[in-house]
């Protein structure tokens, strides 16, 4: 048998989803264990194995592949529980880490916070002050040496830093992407003497311009390798101690996985996740449904998340952010803010008027119905009160809903507000809605997108119930809730194949020079095939891709470019440049492009893609049954302006065919969907409901 | 509350949302066309919505001050140009007059009414500072030895750029013209024409499925409600009467510019009448200039809970200033330097005065702060590069100042200038790679924080060399605050430290570097120093080092009063020299850099000993 293993280590739950040889899918969750993950990993296949009536061992005996998504390295950099890091950097630059370009003291807050001056700080140092060293080195924008490496500076520093207890080492000087000689040579030296400690040089992770990113990344990789190290491998023990005889894989921020022997070496490469998974999850199925374009949003119970995928494949932040650090690690695009089921319901004390959000009444104690001791309203409370869920059939009937408990929250509200329970409960629900179709929005425009040329998966415990509304208000066609919308991210990582990103930055003008072009595309592309080779992976299941950023001179867009492959010719660099001009002023608009001004080469980058062969999902039959068969009453739901009779219907036995007219709710142990009068659902093969808006 | 007579509150809050959003995404079509470092780095640009009268209501997160210029703009439009030439659905006004509301003339505004069924409803803007729009002096912002507005770049008053939705040629050239960089601000004016059409769109699609009742009752809605929470906040806060003074260093002059500010109840009012007569040029600001520094300074300080909505925060504030002064110039005094000057000048007197007022309050004083940076040093840099093309540049390391000591913890180290939040500065090795120069340090600066209980943030400061040319022919240099700390303390606190631009000439920094050695303090090299003045424009040679030092933000109460253990934490970390440990902060540290607590106490009671016997 060859069965895909992924288990996704969530703040609450760990997931783990099964896809079988033939296609079926099965899941489940256990309680997170954050004092050791590895127990919360175990319990949830244990779990799972108990659905196809197999033990732990059974399952993992005939794994083909076992793939996981860890908060380990996140968790560890929150709670600054890394390693005790040093850091060599450049004489003269040695605050750069520190001075944050200035922007660190707002690097990944939302507005609000942004301008809540007094509050802002820069990022809690990982490395103080005294365990940076500055060598005496330079080198030039050309790669050129202008000061010799001073190598007894380097043992010193090295001495220095053992004496104050270091147990890793980052070294970042710069331009060291032009000239790696300095940082190799220094990185030999300590070695050399303290060959304990784990040592990371910039030239080798990220051989990328901008100093300050380029040492944020570094630091981050140090300070965490030791610990990812530790948990990869005493899960990995522990797996094999249960029979698994798979390769253990682990999910990247940009998507993909990597074999987890190299994962403890690219800490910093691994610190996306679930909403990462849940884009995943979102370009695997939409393959398989052959939907290109897709925006994927996930109402979680604090936030709701954004991304994009884009001609399949998720969409790349810019400059992601981790802890106010920006850093140079490829991640998938992600935005957040804090409107998700727990979000709080509170009136403005100066203003009169309600709000939801940002405070969140979490997991625990959660919102009011859910009983254990929260008394504020929340919008699960609100979508509870108009009957959009059922309070018997909510988050797998683990959890019976209050609705009495809801009552009072709104009415501690509508006193204040002047209205009745259901006004106010309808208010949150509106609001909610809104701000979450205004971020949709604001994600696609900013990228360059329009929201009506895309489809929209909606997931998480609250997307499905929330999705009829914010996708009408952005204009979308159609919206597509997936069975397995409760494990999305798991889901994702399931269906992954393993990627390695290679990059290196030669900043050069328009006419590039040929041989450079040439030969960093021949050095990265060794590295691959190195990489490959010793996992014993060659032939037609690896596919190699080559890209360049690119931009107009004195500009700051950068666009990425596709590259043919092989020796490259002065009409093959035209070609590229075509391209490039293209691509920009379809994100940009026609005549943004700045030919006069200049082109410039940025980065390179090649991606070596191994394929794991998956099995094509399950398809259902179509119905033999009347689409009555799945009914199950009716239920007063408050829409726009009031209470009406909804159907209701039983998600699981719904087949393709079958099709059904709002106003309707559709239910399941995981997921409750809300069709709004004048929308239509159906279902597709894969028993996706197809949510259609016109 | 009255708006809400006209309009549910559940469709306020979600119409008000929506505003924010639309505002938002014109700023972002801005961003995207633009594509220029100053629009997508430096932030310095902004996009606005206004009402029919022309008040900004919704601004975007970036400079607050160009919502203010871009409301003046509409009024003038709105009281001189209604028959002629006439605001018509479809057309755009451009405007970098200063004293018609841009804030210099660097800041070229563009605005647009919005019209629903033949009836003007709003108004929306977009600003963005341009590299260079013309005059003597490139880069246009500091046109050193100007005795008048006439020898800074011209000002242009508003002109219908686009009209009926078509865009003037005649018009668009006659602006272009004049600039050395007449490619980058066509591109900007085209990102500004689409943000403002964007904005227009989406609010008359707003309109279309809301009604336009209900659109203007949120609109009037959103300016009544700050209004209300500014003034119940403004209720909480002490009466009384709060004075600042601080002065522009500028061509062997220095200007006194005085605030003083009463508030009463729930209004608040800055009087700025005391400040000094006009300089000839560069330096001052225009009315415009002096409206957006006060509110760039009442955001951060009142505003940190409450939206950003410059009409309703204006409904609390009165404005007195007298014409012909720094801070309200009259024509045709020159202003072209006034965002880094006049108009900062107003938000450093503006916030000290708010942060005493803050500090005065039991319940609001953990929202009060020292002063951050008080004039940010600029340096544009113009010659050959070392590909043989022209160049121009201009530096803004000087943007990473300190930011003020809070009444509970130390400023931020180089957090920047409180008028630009977001700002970012340019890696070491992006300004390399661009032009000719090689940094021997870019780093945090010790003992350029003020001194307190709570230290100001220290300031940066940077040395560098031409690298691979012979020269780099025209540095302008040009802050104020060089001959005296603008960043001032309170409560007790010391101000932060000054700028300072500096030249070491004809220095031994080659020979140094080809022995292997990597020189980074000026006493490391050898050379003749010369000390320049706030502002000036000098050549730098092969063999001369450039190094600017920025000032540090002000620090809170008494440094004698600061836990001696921080002050050891601010050694270790070079932030503080062991010498202003013991001189300003009165802490001994011993041989091995522990803290002495005996001889610190003994050394605390001599300074104060030496501060009663001090005559006053």
């Amino acid at each position: 048998m060859r069965e895909f293993i992924a288990v996704d280590t969530g703040g609450t739950f760990t997931d783990c989803v099964i896809i079988l040889e033939d296609g079926r899918v099965v899941h489940d969750k256990a309680p997170s264990t954050p004092e050791d993950p590895s127990q919360g990993v175990m319990a949830s296949i244990a779990n799972a194995a108990k659905r196809l009536d197999l033990t732990v061992e059974e399952l993992l005996a005939r794994a083909s592949v076992f793939a996981h998504g860890s908060t380990v390295g996140l968790n560890a950099l929150c709670t600054r529980n890394g390693a005790r890091t040093g850091l060599l950097t450049t004489r003269g630059h040695e605050d750069a880490i520190l001075i944050g370009r200035v922007q660190q003291k707002v690097a990944g807050l939302g507005e609000k916070e942004m301008t809540y001056a007094v509050r802002l700080d820069k990022a809690q140092p990982l490395v103080p002050k005294e365990r940076i060293k500055g060598i005496s080195e330079r080198v030039d924008y050309k790669g050129a040496i202008i000061v010799q490496l001073n190598e007894a500076e380097v043992e010193q520093a090295a001495d220095q830093l053992v004496a104050q207890g270091v147990e890793a080492v980052a070294i970042c000087f710069l331009w060291s992407f032009m000239n790696k000689s300095h940082e190799q040579r220094a990185k030999a030296i300590i070695r050399q003497k303290y060959p304990q400690l784990f040592v990371s040089a910039s030239s080798e992770l990220a051989p990328l311009i901008n100093e300050y990113e380029r040492t944020s990344t570094t630091t981050i990789n140090t300070y965490l390798g030791p610990k990812v190290s530790q948990y990869v491998n005493a899960l990995g023990d522990k797996l094999s101690g249960g029979g698994l005889a798979a390769p253990f894989l682990v999910m990247q921020s940009m998507g993909g996985v990597v074999p987890a022997a190299e994962a403890a070496f690219q800490a910093v490469n691994i610190l996306s996740s679930g909403p990462v998974g849940g884009v995943m999850g979102t370009a695997f199925l939409g393959k398989a449904l052959g939907l290109a374009n897709i925006i994927a949003t996930d109402v979680g119970g604090t936030s709701f998340d954004v991304g994009l995928v884009v001609n399949g494949q998720p969409m790349e932040a810019k400059a992601p952010v981790f802890e106010q650090y920006r850093v140079l690690s490829p991640m998938v695009d992600v935005v957040s803010i804090g409107a998700g089921g727990g979000s709080i319901a509170w009136v403005e004390p100066n203003s009169g008027l309600l709000q939801v959000g940002p405070q969140s009444a979490g997991a625990y104690p959660g919102p009011a119905c859910y009983g254990r001791g929260g008394t504020e309203l929340t919008v699960t409370d609100a979508d509870l009160l108009l009957g959009r869920i059922n309070p018997d059939y909510f988050f797998t009937g683990r959890i019976r809903l209050d609705r009495s408990r809801s009552e009072e929250a709104a009415s501690r509200l509508a006193g204040q507000l002047g209205m009745d329970g259901i006004q106010v409960a309808k208010g949150v629900v509106d609001i909610v809605d809104a701000h979450m179709a205004d971020l949709v929005r604001k994600v696609t425009i900013e990228r360059g997108y329009d929201p009506r040329d895309f489809a929209i998966f909606a997931y998480g415990g609250g997307g499905p119930t929330h999705v009829g509304a914010y996708g009408r208000d952005v204009g979308v066609k159609q919206a597509v809730i997936s069975p397995f919308a409760p494990v999305f991210s798991a889901f994702g990582i399931a269906g992954a194949d393993i990627v390695r990103f290679y990059g290196r930055s030669s900043p050069m003008l328009l006419p590039f020079n040929l041989v450079t072009v040439n030969e960093i595309f021949v050095e990265l592309e060794a590295q691959a095939r190195q990489d490959l080779e010793m996992r014993g992976v060659q032939g037609a299941e690896v596919r190699i891709a080559r890209f360049v950023e690119m931009k107009y001179r004195r500009q700051t867009h950068e666009v990425k470019v596709a590259v043919p492959m092989g020796q490259l010719d002065a009409a093959a660099i035209e070609g590229v440049v075509d391209q490039f001009e293209t691509e920009y002023e379809r994100i940009y608009g026609k005549g943004t492009g700045y030919r006069a001004a200049g082109i410039e080469l940025t980065n390179f980058r090649v991606t070596s893609t191994y394929i794991i062969p998956k099995p094509e999902l399950e398809s259902l039959a179509t119905a033999d049954y009347p689409v009555d068969r799945a009914y199950k009453g009716t239920r007063p739901v408050f829409f726009s302006t009031g209470f009406i009779d909804a159907t209701v219907w039983d998600a699981d036995l719904l087949r393709p065919q079958h099709g059904i007219e709002g106003p309707a709710i559709i239910e399941s142990m995981a997921t409750t969907v809300v069709v709004h009068p004048g929308q239509k659902v159906t279902v597709d093969s894969f028993g996706n409901l197809l949510l259609q808006f016109q | 509350m009255s708006y809400l007579e006209k309009i549910d509150p559940i469709t306020f809050e979600v119409l008000r949302h929506r505003l924010w959003a639309i505002n938002d995404e014109a700023a972002a079509n801005l961003k995207v066309i633009s594509g220029s470092p100053v629009a997508t780095e430096s932030f310095d640009f902004n996009t606005s919505i206004l009402n029919a009268r022309g008040e900004a209501f919704v601004i975007g997160p970036y400079i607050a001050s160009h919502a203010i210029g871009q409301g003046i703009i509409v009024r003038y439009i709105l009281a001189e140009y209604g028959d002629n030439p006439g605001i018509g659905e479809g057309d755009m006004f451009l405007c970098n007059n200063p004293y018609m509301g841009a804030l210099h003339q660097n800041d070229v505004t563009v605005v647009a009414p919005v019209h629903w069924q033949g009836e003007l409803i709003a108004w929306t803007g977009a600003t963005i500072h341009q590299v260079d729009v013309g005059g003597a002096s490139k880069g246009s912002q500091a046109s050193l030895g100007a005795q008048s507005i006439f020898e800074e770049a011209p000002p242009i008053p508003p002109i219908k750029i686009v009209e009926k939705g078509t865009i003037r040629r005649d018009l668009e050239l006659e602006y272009l013209l004049r600039s050395r960089t007449r490619d980058l601000n066509a591109l900007d004016l085209r990102a500004k024409i689409a943000s403002n059409s964007v904005a227009k769109r989406r609010i008359g699609e707003l309109v279309e499925r809301y009604g336009l009742e209900t659109v203007k009752a949120t609109m009037e809605g959103i300016v009544e409600y700050t209004a209300t929470l500014l003034k119940a906040k403004l209720r909480e806060l002490p009466d009384g009467v709060w004075r600042h003074v601080s002065y522009i260093d500028f061509e062997n002059r220095i200007y006194s510019c005085r605030a003083t500010m009463t508030k009463s109840g729930d209004s608040l009012t800055f009087d700025y009448r005391e400040t000094d007569a006009q300089a000839p040029a560069v330096i001052n600001c225009a009315y415009s200039g002096l409206e957006a520094g006060i509110l760039a300074g009442v955001l951060p300080l009142l505003c940190c809970d409450i939206p950003w909505s410059p009409a309703g925060v204006l409904k609390a504030v009165e404005i007195l200033s007298r014409p012909g002064t720094v801070v309200h110039a009259e024509w045709p005094a020159g202003v072209c330097k006034a965002t880094t000057a006049g108009s900062f000048m107003a938000t450093n007197l503006a916030t000290a005065c708010l942060a005493k007022m803050l500090a005065a309050s039991p319940d609001h004083r953990d929202h009060a702060m020292a002063l951050w940076i008080g004039a940010t040093p600029v340096q544009e840099l113009f010659g050959v590069d070392h590909r043989g093309e022209p160049f121009g540049a201009t530096i803004l390391d000087g943007m990473a100042g300190g930011a003020g000591a809070r009444t509970y913890r130390d400023g931020v180290d180089t957090g920047g200038f409180i008028r630009s939040l977001s700002c970012v500065i340019a890696n070491v090795e992006t300004y390399e790679y661009r032009y000719p120069i090689l940094y021997l340090c870019r780093r945090q600066e010790m003992d350029t924080g003020g001194a307190g209980k709570f230290r100001g943030g220290v300031g940066i400061s940077m040395k560098y060399i031409p690298h691979d040319v012979d020269q780099l022919a025209t540095s302008i240099m040009h802050s104020f605050g060089v001959e005296q700390p603008t960043s001032a303390g309170l409560s007790g606190g010391y101000p932060g430290g000054t700028n300072q631009y500096l030249l070491l000439r004809d220095s031994n920094v080659h020979t140094l570097l080809a022995d292997g050695l990597l020189p980074v303090e000026l006493e490391e090299m050898k050379g003749q120093l010369e000390v320049l003045p706030a502002a000036s424009e000098r050549s730098i040679n092969r063999g001369d080092v450039y190094a600017c030092f920025t000032s540090g933000g002000g620090g809170y109460g008494d440094p004698l009063l600061r836990d001696p253990q921080l002050v050891w934490s601010d050694v270790q970390n070079g932030l503080v020299s062991s010498r202003a440990a013991s001189g300003m902060y009165g802490v001994f540290l011993g041989a091995d850099g522990i803290v002495d607590q005996a001889l610190t106490g003994e050394l605390r009671q001599q300074i104060r000993q030496q501060r009663i016997a001090r005559e006053v």
